[in-house]
């Protein structure tokens, strides 16, 4: 028996996971979802022992769990599988494999026929047919995330942790993973898995826990709780009214996309008109960051036509897209919005200093506090003062200023790239009015989110893209959450599979 | 009000760029007494002019190791640039005060180049810039051998000996001449775009690239600098010892780097003040003045210095912003 | 293999240069003069390797030379030992720092080097000690076609090739290929780093204790040439800044690059102030191709 006690976990500001009580049994798969940011993540390494909480117990089998030593984790017999893969790249499968405790020669050198001739073994036995020699990197990514999986199963661990391990996976891998698992509990393993696709949580699972905001909604058995039921745990309150009215777009196009191909893109054509917001959805990693960072000049692009306000642009860097006005707003704020070691002042006019510059090329520092100052009132963004450090600040507030900085450039086309994500409510509401207010303005809006709610009540069109390419376009009565989810998973493809 | 003021100052005297080079000018102030103390005549003013000075050239050859070490990188192409410099300078002009500016537009031209070459490597190569500016060093080594033919002849003008070595009044012109670049550098660093974007290069490349920064553009201009930055060091060295001579600018490469970190410069980049580095060359110069008076024997003073980085990177916590 | 290419050909025009004489003498002084660079050389490979650099490896060769100069006086086992246990220390003490106290390696062992210099003028404030001239004769010695400085060479080479095919090798090249994704995949990442420097330090020593035997003579400045030619040629053979990459033969066969380039001149009849330009253009040549290389596949790669 696997017990979490009531875990805390903040990091800095934000409170990842609050006061979460759970427990999982031998030989059954508990699954774990809610919304990106919820904290499944969070609780999950907390239960593997590579996050230690702030508050809280973790107990496999009575004795307390603790270390943040993924050596010691996996001699306890924890093993977890991450999104983010854990092979080394330059490696070979074999090496991989048997990194922990390789077969050596008397003379200390490693047995490299006996290390390929047990992950060949290995790779047999879990039906994988991967070369133990060939390079990991070397290997497509669904591969690799299969190797990890057998990497974990093979120490036959009394813990295993699934952390949307299927994210890379196709229809026919994920039906392989079901009968893996389905050994793994038959031998009275603990299983927790995390994934976003619900058809997988049906399948695979025998309890689901949901996760809101960092907290526990919820925990039943998986046939009695609906797919609706669940959407409607992990979104929360449905906040229909606090979402600005939707007003009609004109028809003047501004931006018209033809047959954009590169190497996450494919056969991607659209058209944006001035004042309309056009929503973007799908699982994660379909693509939708490359889209809007083609337009943005910062995704090499193979062909395709793009035309603004009836010109042909082709941008060739960030630098030339932005003279062209084109705003984009990186999802992830920490690592490509904001330089969190710089003022805020610094931070909001980083991407209009030319405009700031006068003789010699010095930056007109009043002027710039002046824009900075104006931000904080505007925005009701919480600091002392323009200087504090935007590091200093938290997330929501952060979020407002990277905002913020791009709307400084006064830009025709803004393209958001899940703006809202891991931010709070309050904050949210502040970010959809923004939206709306730029569309109100004859602003054409490019919204990707990984929220269906929010596109279905900000966006007038909603194209959803599967694997680089659009698999469908909703607009009107068609266009609700539950339709964005379905065009998103490929159901279909994925129960012929299971078959 | 005075409250929210007193805090805002305590807040940023805390952050590591003014938190590092605070504490050096205490050490220095310390070192200054202790110097005082030993060595009558020590903390006089004409003998701490003359350490000012010292420290001048020091601090020339750091500014440009300060702009290049803000964008995460390093040079340790200096040692041969300044060498190279110094030799086409003397090489060029031979002492003839008419020969002046073309003996500076050949040494200042070659440094530039030197720059120009290293800022491509890193930004369009890709080539890390530890290597490139080592091959780099080889290469201004061979060149310099070449052009000298592992003799440097000539001197340097009388002009530059008076820049090196004269007083306006009390002061020595070096010195004068070393506050004006600082000035200038601080300027440029805090107060210009391109210093703005130095800053957001060295902090982050890809939220400065997605911001519209031409970050290539950006670090060969600072590489640029750098180079120049040690031709200048090199001329003005030469005046100094009126002559040019191989390997005079390996004294400089390494104390101009711990110049720069002791500085509160951040070796990730992003972060620190040529402010910062002035204090630190100041307090490297006077530091090997005192370990001078006290008459220790070279070795003990290298590894007196050597204890000082480390209790210097320690004291900052600089471990504490490893890169992930 | 970059560096195996470079130095054939380098090898090549050596011998149309002597009109097709490699002589055994010519072997000899080769391995030689490639001797210590090359141990030095494999030391900072194995520094290299886990993403780090270690800028104190000259003057490490320096003091366990000194010591040993110092010490042969009183006992060659003991001179040797000491010299060994120098390098061993000096590497543990820059472990320390990295691994301890988090320092970035590049800063830690710019002030340990300094450090080490300090302690070889401290010893030995200027050249001197003794070598037993029998031991420079043996060392410089041996039979003509396979002579002790070959062998040595051999054994360096084939010791650290050990070294990188125990498990112990196959950690460093995972810490140097993701070191997030070795610590999850459980390798002890500290107890790793803290090795390779200490192997370094033992391989410095070794390389500054031969510098004193080859020369007769103990040096305190001697290894100050090798602070950054080590770096020149673990780099040449194919080690990469960023860690994870390369093999002891690449290695040497860096060091014997670096070191042929001396004689090519010499029968080129060039004058030798070409050598550190070539030098320098070769480490950014050699790099840059890499560099190109993986540009080229990456578009390849996008393309496919």
């Amino acid at each position: 028996m696997l017990v979490l006690q009531n875990i805390d976990k903040s990091f800095g500001a934000t409170r990842a996971v609050q006061d979460v009580t759970l427990d999982a049994a031998p030989g059954s798969v508990l699954g774990l979802v809610g919304e990106n940011g919820a904290g499944k993540s969070t609780l999950m390494k907390i239960a593997g022992g590579i996050i230690r909480p702030d508050r809280g117990s973790v107990s496999l089998d009575g004795a307390a769990v603790s270390g943040r030593d993924a050596r010691g984790m996996i001699s306890r017999g924890i093993a977890s599988v991450f999104q983010e893969l854990t092979l080394v790249r330059n490696l070979t499968v074999a090496e991989n494999m048997g990194i922990l405790s390789p077969p050596t020669r008397i003379w200390g050198s490693i047995d490299r026929t006996g290390l390929e001739d047990e992950c060949r073994l290995a790779l047999e036995r879990y039906h994988v047919s991967a070369r133990p020699e060939s390079q990991v990197g070397d290997l497509p990514l669904g591969l690799q995330q299969m190797l990890e999986i057998v990497r974990a199963v093979r120490r036959r661990p009394r813990v295993l942790l699934l952390d949307e391990a299927t994210a890379a996976l196709g229809a026919a891998e994920v039906a392989w993973l079901s009968h893996i698992l389905a050994e793994e509990r038959a031998r009275g393993a603990i299983i927790l898995f995390i994934s976003h696709r619900w058809d997988e949580i049906l399948a695979f699972c025998q309890r689901v826990a949901i996760m809101r905001n960092g907290h526990l909604v919820e925990v039943s058995a998986v046939e009695e709780i609906s797919h609706d039921q669940a959407v409607e745990q992990m979104t929360g309150r449905r906040f229909g009214a606090t979402f600005p009215p939707k007003r009609p777009a004109r028809i003047e196009p501004l931006l018209e996309v033809e047959t954009l191909e590169s190497a996450a893109l494919h056969d991607v054509t659209f058209r944006v008109a001035e004042g309309e917001i056009l929503g973007i959805g799908g699982l994660v990693g379909q693509g939708q960051d490359a889209l809007l960072r083609s337009l943005f000049g910062a995704h090499r692009l193979r062909h395709g036509t793009i035309r603004l306000s009836g010109r042909s642009y082709r941008p060739r860097s960030p630098r030339d897209a932005i003279r062209h006005r084109i705003a984009y707003v990186p999802q992830e704020r920490k690592a490509e919005g904001l330089l969190l070691h710089k003022s805020l002042a610094i931070n909001l006019s980083l991407a209009i200093l030319q405009k700031l510059t006068g003789l010699g090329g010095l930056i007109q520092r009043r002027k710039e506090r002046a824009i900075a100052r104006e931000a904080i009132d505007l925005l009701k963004i919480r600091a002392s003062s323009e200087a504090d450090l935007v590091g200093s600040l938290s997330g929501g507030n952060q979020q407002k200023i990277l905002l913020q900085k791009w709307l400084l450039t006064e830009p025709s086309l803004v393209l958001l790239n899940d703006v809202t994500r891991g931010v709070d409510i309050g904050t949210k509401i502040q970010i959809y009015e923004i939206i709306a207010d730029l569309a109100a303005k004859g602003i054409g809006v490019i919204l990707y989110s990984t929220d269906a709610h929010e596109l279905v009540e900000l966006a007038h069109r909603v194209l959803v893209m599967v694997d680089g390419r659009l698999s469908a376009e909703l607009m009107g009565k068609n266009l609700s959450a539950e339709a964005i989810v379905h065009a998103s998973l490929g159901t279909k493809a994925f129960d012929a599979a299971m078959v | 009000m005075s409250g929210a003021t007193l805090s805002g100052v305590l807040h940023r005297i805390s952050r590591p760029t003014v938190l590092a080079p605070l504490t050096i000018l205490c050490c220095l102030v310390v070192l200054v007494v202790v110097g005082g103390i030993l060595a009558a005549g020590f903390a006089a003013p004409t003998n701490l002019l003359t350490l000012l000075s010292l420290s001048a050239f020091l601090g020339i050859a750091a500014i440009g190791e300060t702009i290049v070490m803000l964008t995460g990188g390093i040079d340790l192409s200096i040692a041969w640039t300044i060498t190279g410099a110094s030799i086409v300078f003397t090489g060029v002009t031979q002492g003839d005060e008419r020969r002046l500016w073309l003996g500076l537009a050949a040494a200042l031209g070659m440094a530039l180049a030197a720059g120009l070459v290293n800022g491509i490597g890193v930004a369009k190569l890709r080539i890390s810039p530890i290597i490139m500016t080592l091959g780099m060093n080889n290469v201004m080594e061979g060149l310099t051998m070449i052009y000298s033919q592992g003799t440097p002849s000539g001197t340097a003008t009388e002009s530059i000996r008076t820049l090196a070595t004269g007083r306006v009044g009390p002061l020595p012109i070096i010195v004068l001449v070393w506050i004006g670049l600082a000035v200038l550098v601080s300027l440029g660093l805090h107060g210009t775009r391109g210093g703005r974007y130095l800053y957001s290069v060295g902090e982050n490349p890809t939220v400065s690239h997605l911001s519209g920064v031409d970050n290539d553009f950006v670090l060969i201009i600072a590489y640029a600098f750098c180079g120049l930055g040690a031709g200048i060091t090199g001329i003005l060295f030469t005046g100094f010892s009126t002559m040019s001579f191989l390997g005079m600018g390996d004294q400089f490469v390494l104390p101009a780097i711990a110049a720069v970190v002791l500085g509160g410069t951040s070796i990730f980049g992003g972060s620190g003040s040529y402010a910062g580095t002035f204090v630190g060359a100041a307090f490297l110069t006077v530091l090997t003045a005192v370990l001078a008076i006290v008459n220790i024997a070279v070795g003990y003073r290298s590894i007196i210095y050597g204890f000082v980085i480390i209790a210097a990177m320690l004291l900052y916590g600089l471990y504490s912003r490893t890169p992930e | 293999m970059g560096a195996v290419v470079t130095y054939v050909i380098l090898f090549g025009i050596d011998l149309v240069l002597k009109g097709g004489n490699f002589s055994a003498f010519d072997l000899r002084t080769l391995c030689m003069n490639a001797l210590p660079l090359a141990c030095v050389g494999l030391g900072q490979y194995f520094v290299l390797l886990t993403n780090g650099i270690d800028l104190s490896l000259g003057p490490v060769m320096s003091v366990a030379g000194s010591i040993a100069a110092l010490c042969f006086s009183w006992s060659w086992f003991a001179a040797l030992a000491i010299a060994a246990g120098t390098g061993l220390l000096a590497g543990m003490a820059n472990a320390l720092l990295v691994v301890r106290l988090r320092l970035p390696s590049i800063l830690a062992t710019l002030a340990t080097m300094s450090i080490f210099q300090g302690i070889a003028l401290v010893l030995l404030p200027s050249p001197g000690g003794t070598v037993p001239a029998a031991l420079t004769a043996f060392l410089s010695g041996g039979p003509a076609l396979l002579p002790i400085p070959l062998l040595l060479v051999l054994a360096v080479t084939w010791m650290t090739s050990w070294i990188m095919s125990t498990p112990f090798g196959l950690d460093l090249r995972a810490i140097g290929g993701d070191e997030p994704a070795a610590r999850s995949s459980g390798v002890r990442i500290q107890l790793a780093i803290f090795g390779a420097y200490m192997i370094a330090g033992v391989l410095a020593a070794f390389g500054g204790l031969y510098l004193a035997i080859a020369t007769a003579i103990g040096s305190p400045t001697i290894g100050n040439d090798f602070i950054l030619l080590s770096v020149a040629a673990a780099i040449l053979g194919g080690v990469s800044i960023g860690g994870g990459k390369g093999a002891p033969l690449g290695v040497l066969m860096g060091a014997l690059t670096l070191t042929i380039i001396g004689q090519l001149l010499y029968f080129a009849e060039l004058s030798s102030y070409y050598q550190s330009l070539i030098n320098g253009l070769i480490l950014i040549g050699v790099v840059a191709i890499g560099t190109g290389r993986r540009v080229v596949s990456g578009l390849l790669r996008e393309r496919a």
